[in-house]
């Protein structure tokens, strides 16, 4: 028996004490300080989380259980939202950053071949050259048709390589090491958020922007903030959809997005904080390979290239007339779910240029990747394909709806960029080929 | 422990244990020593811990308080799993919540510390381990203080990098030091001498459970070190 002491047994009385008494310090600073989860009418600023491929259901009591309690009672939950094809992060971002599909943007994918240049001539691929991109994003067009009005804007990139793309005229721009155009971020925030820990393929780890969004809207506080939380993408990449790890992450990111709102609510600022979640397309894992030109070569067709998007391909001929044949033959796959040639394109918004699309875009089932040549895999998860085209799309804020599921409604990522401006009673562009969803607005 | 003297230079022990740990472990060893006294060292160094912590701020604070606050045994013991958990910027709260933190950091590298050592079919006592254990790490607080300080003048000339030199050097002294000094308590004692191994071992297992536990919550950390 060791407690037989007195000094002993005051130390255990207080070690105890001070046990319970972490309970309580957790229960007083959250209940009595911010019990108020009611919004009020003015928004102040608008925050546009993107869950980098993330699935409708992954948006659930079962993934993140906190945040989406949260979004049920305060805010508006779609069963799920429409990526633009092929189901990437370029294009994907690209809609949710300029309101227009995949036609208007000319952005198709990661990448696109254009068949009019030289093989040492061709885009790189991902897209990073912005002159690639035909429309303007929303801080680009803020700033050439609404200076007198101007809105400060943020950008916090998980993806590496979304900055040099899409961040032009961003205000705050918070990026990876690995990023060309943009400093790590913006000046006074260096001691703040400090260098990220990336993935080998420069993606930043999630806390860091979370970080860097708890950082921006204490201290300079924009009025619109983009943030792309990449580490999804990374883990469904490497271990394959809902796999353990996977819900680990989906764990830890409904953790951090709920200790942001924790600390807007010390901030004061949540009342007039408008959030949008959704993502840049989904996640599938994948257990099957399409190499798609060794087959149509074997029945007689010549390829001249594919551009392939994980599930989805871009099949450029050598011979135009033979489009009718190799549409029939890439019907009778099994694995190919959609098959669509240049005329009927459009049905996907894909009728974009032909030297970047081709004459045929074929999407394979949810578990079989598109190869070309030789290509090797070295992933489990993958996506771009129609299967990998729903993603979550949730709205909570002032002027909002409360708790409503809206099942019959499927918006676009094109919607997200008109339903913010007329949030602001900005006129909407009439490039845009979104609409502004009423059905949200109280 | 020894306990035919009474405890005396408790300050002066403090700060020289981890100057001349010989010496002072020889002093500590001979004299009686008990949880309440312990209870005090933690108690001082997690408030000099602290205090140095907050006084340099910015990434420290922030990485700090990011990985305390989601360690899965703070989330079970002080009610971040039932859906509440504090910002960041109340400051006082997490000061107190972090000074509470730890103090369970003591208690959970000394129960595991002991079952390590009964495995290993030492004869431990969890109330000698216990004190052992706050004169072990919790000293180094003054240390980490001062590391601190220098840490301010890190954040100057490298911002965006200071925070990784003050949590590698708090790594350092947990990997390195730490179980030197423990080692050095065993081998200074009149009990009958215990093997280095099982000294060396069960940290080091302790810290591996640790680390596991912190991989609970840290998938986006931990997948750097597992992919």
């Amino acid at each position: 028996m060791f407690f037989i002491e007195k000094n002993n047994k005051i130390a255990c009385s207080i070690i105890f004490g001070l046990l319970i008494s972490s309970f309580v310090v957790g229960f007083i600073s959250y209940y009595m300080f911010y019990m108020d989860n009611k919004q009020g009418n003015k928004i102040e600023r608008i925050i546009l989380f993107s869950l980098d491929s993330c699935n409708p259901e992954y948006l659930s009591p079962d993934y993140m259980p906190k945040v989406y309690s949260l979004l049920k009672d305060e805010g508006i939950i779609y069963k799920n939202a429409w990526a633009p094809i092929a189901a990437e992060t370029m294009n994907g971002h690209t809609t949710m950053l300029t309101g227009c599909w995949s036609n208007s943007t000319g952005i198709i994918g990661n990448g696109y071949h254009n068949s009019d240049l030289d093989e040492d001539e061709q885009p790189e691929n991902p897209v990073q050259d912005p002159d690639h991109r035909l429309v303007d994003t929303v801080f680009e067009h803020l700033k050439k048709n609404h200076p007198s009005k101007a809105k400060k804007t943020g950008f916090i990139s998980g993806k590496w390589r979304l900055p040099d793309f899409l961040a032009y005229d961003a205000e705050y721009v918070f990026a990876s090491p690995v990023c060309k155009e943009f400093e790590i971020c913006p000046k006074g925030y260096e001691s703040l958020v400090g260098t990220p820990i990336t993935h080998t393929d420069g993606d930043i780890y999630d806390q860091w922007s979370m970080r860097a969004l708890t950082e921006l809207v204490r201290k300079d506080d924009p009025e619109f903030i983009f943030i792309n939380l990449a580490w999804l993408d990374a883990s469904g990449h490497d271990t394959g959809s809902l796999n353990l790890n996977h819900k680990r992450e989906l764990r830890q990111l409904d953790d951090m997005i709920w200790q942001f709102i924790i600390d807007l609510k010390a901030m004061d600022k949540y009342k007039t904080t408008l959030f949008i979640f959704t993502g840049d397309h989904g996640m599938n894992s994948m257990s099957d390979v399409f190499v798609v030109d060794k087959y149509l070569e074997e029945n007689g067709i010549s390829v001249d290239f594919v551009h392939a998007e994980g599930h989805s391909a871009f099949i450029f001929l050598e011979d135009k007339d033979d489009i009718d044949e190799a549409v029939e033959l890439l019907e009778d796959n099994d694995k190919v779910s959609v098959v669509l040639p240049r005329s009927e394109m459009y049905r996907l918004h894909l009728d974009t240029y032909e030297n970047r699309t081709g004459q045929i875009y074929i999407s394979c089932k949810e578990d079989t990747a598109i190869a070309y040549k030789e290509f090797t895999f070295t992933v489990i998860g993958t996506h771009g394909g129609v299967s990998a085209r729903d993603v979550p799309f949730a709205v909570m804020g002032p002027k909002i709806k409360k708790g409503e599921f809206i099942q019959d409604i499927i918006p676009g990522l094109e919607d997200i960029v008109p339903t913010i401006y007329s949030l602001w009673d900005y006129s909407i562009p009439n490039y845009m080929d979104g609409r502004v969803l009423v059905e949200i607005f109280e | 422990m020894k306990s035919s003297n009474k405890s005396e230079g408790f300050l002066k022990n403090y700060i020289k244990i981890v100057l001349k740990p010989d010496e002072t472990i020889k002093k500590i060893n001979e004299q009686k020593h008990d949880l309440l006294e312990s209870l005090i060292i933690v108690m001082l160094s997690a408030f000099i811990l602290l205090l140095g912590i907050f006084i340099v701020g910015g990434t420290i604070y922030n990485v700090f308080y990011e990985q305390y606050s989601t360690f899965i045994l703070e989330q079970l013991t002080s009610g971040t799993l039932f859906g509440f958990s504090m910002s960041r910027y109340d400051f006082v709260f997490v000061f107190l919540s972090a000074f509470i933190f730890i103090i369970k950091s003591w208690l959970f590298f000394s129960i595991m510390f002991y079952l390590f050592m009964r495995i290993f079919g030492e004869t431990e006592n969890i109330k000698d381990t216990m004190i052992r254990f706050s004169w072990t790490i919790y000293p180094y607080a003054w240390i980490i203080f001062i590391f601190s300080m220098i840490s301010l003048l890190f954040k100057l000339i490298l911002p965006f990098v200071f925070h990784y030199i003050f949590f590698i050097g708090l790594g350092v002294i947990f990997i390195v030091f730490i179980p030197i000094t423990l080692q050095r308590f065993y081998d200074n004692s009149e009990r009958e001498s215990v093997s280095s191994y099982m000294v060396y071992g069960s940290y080091y297992l302790t810290l591996f459970v640790i680390i596991l536990l912190w991989t609970y919550n840290h998938y986006n950390i931990t997948q750097m070190v597992f992919f």
